[in-house]
């Protein structure tokens, strides 16, 4: 009979503690990158046309080579060719005033590329950068580095830093850095060292 | 009397862990919702201009309005651009509004018979058969007949598009449903700004 009680009383309290485990858990895993992505962090990026004659190649390549030599796990190299799923980076023409770049990944489905959630698995991520906008707003060269590495930083699945996080170039707006510390630590967080 | 103590205890527990991870699974999707049809809904990110408080976004304006979207979301005219190589460059959503009030930019608008057509940064999408919303940062678009305090600036194209995503725009109704559906950091941050937005033009 008392062997029964402690039985009960353990199967008890160990069904009481797991919401306290979960409350635990998903606030250690909660972090500035997306559960999707890429299978894995190094890929090569294909730089489309309207990169070099909207004159972006420096800005793009500074940028790409930016998230290197972070982890071992991340290395985003140049490819001339679109075969493979290489990540393509493009330079465009927004209507929206106030948008500096966005990141559409894609995935495949029934045989077709379809634009995908952040936290689904991509096959690759399409990056633009908007030059009007850009222009409009007369940024500096080493401003539109930082919107390109911001949107790379989104390929490599990293998502928006919270408030709290300190400098990082994956906070909104116009800025004029490159990864920081935060930055390094998410990406190592989310694909290792 | 233990053994009931006991099983009141196994049931609470074990409802708390089914509304937390039915928590944990409806948070992984779009949690505000809209009064448009339930259709699929896609969320990328993006690197946008951001204004953090009334006097920023009052600043950076080139129009305030008081206004009402007139149409529901699906009657609305979605645009999307694309490059040479058929890639998605851009999309919107052209949303016609009535203004009932200027609180700043040319007063000549509140004259005009026609509706003024904003942007707004989402958009219908046909993908992978499906009619799908595509937005940017979880932006949802202004509800029909839904009065609000709208923030605009003229794109390059001398066109107005809303600034600042949810917070560019300001439900007057008392309990706007974008505060009751946006998820907790959202609704928060949204509350505060429309605090000070209503305070700066007196619209407690």
């Amino acid at each position: 009979m008392k062997r029964v009680s402690v039985k009960k009383n353990a199967l008890i309290a160990s069904v009481a503690a797991l919401p306290i485990a979960a409350m635990v858990l998903s606030s250690v895993v909660s972090a500035a990158y997306f559960s999707g992505g890429r299978a894995a962090g190094s890929f090569s990026a294909y730089y489309h046309s309207s990169v070099s004659s909207n004159g972006y190649d420096n800005h793009y390549e500074t940028a790409r080579t930016n998230w290197n030599g972070i982890s071992s796990k991340v290395k985003v190299s140049k490819t001339t060719t679109t075969s493979g799923d290489p990540d393509r980076y493009y330079v465009g023409t927004t209507g929206t005033s106030t948008l500096l770049g966005q990141i559409v990944p894609y995935k495949l489905s029934g045989g077709t590329y379809v634009e995908a959630s952040p936290n689904d698995k991509w096959a690759y991520s399409t990056a633009t950068i908007y030059d009007n906008t850009m222009k409009s707003y007369k940024m500096t060269h080493s401003q539109i580095v930082s919107n390109a590495t911001h949107e790379i930083g989104h390929t490599v699945s990293l998502a928006h830093s919270p408030s709290s996080s300190g400098p990082s170039v994956m906070k909104q707006g116009i800025q004029d850095i490159g990864p920081q510390t935060y930055d390094k630590n998410e990406l190592k967080a989310k694909w290792g060292n | 009397m233990r053994r009931k103590i006991n099983t009141g205890l196994f049931v609470a527990a074990a409802a708390l862990l089914l509304v937390m991870v039915w928590g944990n699974i409806s948070g992984s999707m779009l949690e505000a919702t809209s009064d448009s049809d339930p259709s699929k809904t896609i969320s990328i990110h993006a690197n946008f201009v951001n204004f953090e408080n009334a006097d920023q976004l009052d600043s950076f304006a080139d129009l305030i309005v008081i206004g009402t979207a007139v149409q529901r979301f699906e009657e609305r005219n979605p645009v999307s651009t694309h490059f040479d190589d058929g890639t998605l460059q851009d999309f919107y959503t052209l949303t016609d509004i009535s203004i009932d009030k200027v609180l700043k930019g040319p007063e000549q608008i509140l004259q005009e018979d026609a509706p003024l057509t904003i942007i707004e940064p989402l958009a219908y999408l046909d993908i992978e058969n499906e009619k799908t919303k595509l937005t940017r940062e979880n932006y949802i678009e202004l509800y029909e007949g839904d009065k609000s305090v709208i923030f605009l600036k003229k794109n390059t194209f001398g066109q107005y598009a809303i600034i600042n995503q949810n917070l560019g725009k300001f439900s007057l109704n008392e309990t706007p449903e974008f505060q009751v559906t946006a998820d907790n950091e959202e609704a928060a941050e949204y509350a505060i700004l429309r605090k000070d937005v209503f305070e700066k033009y007196g619209l407690n």
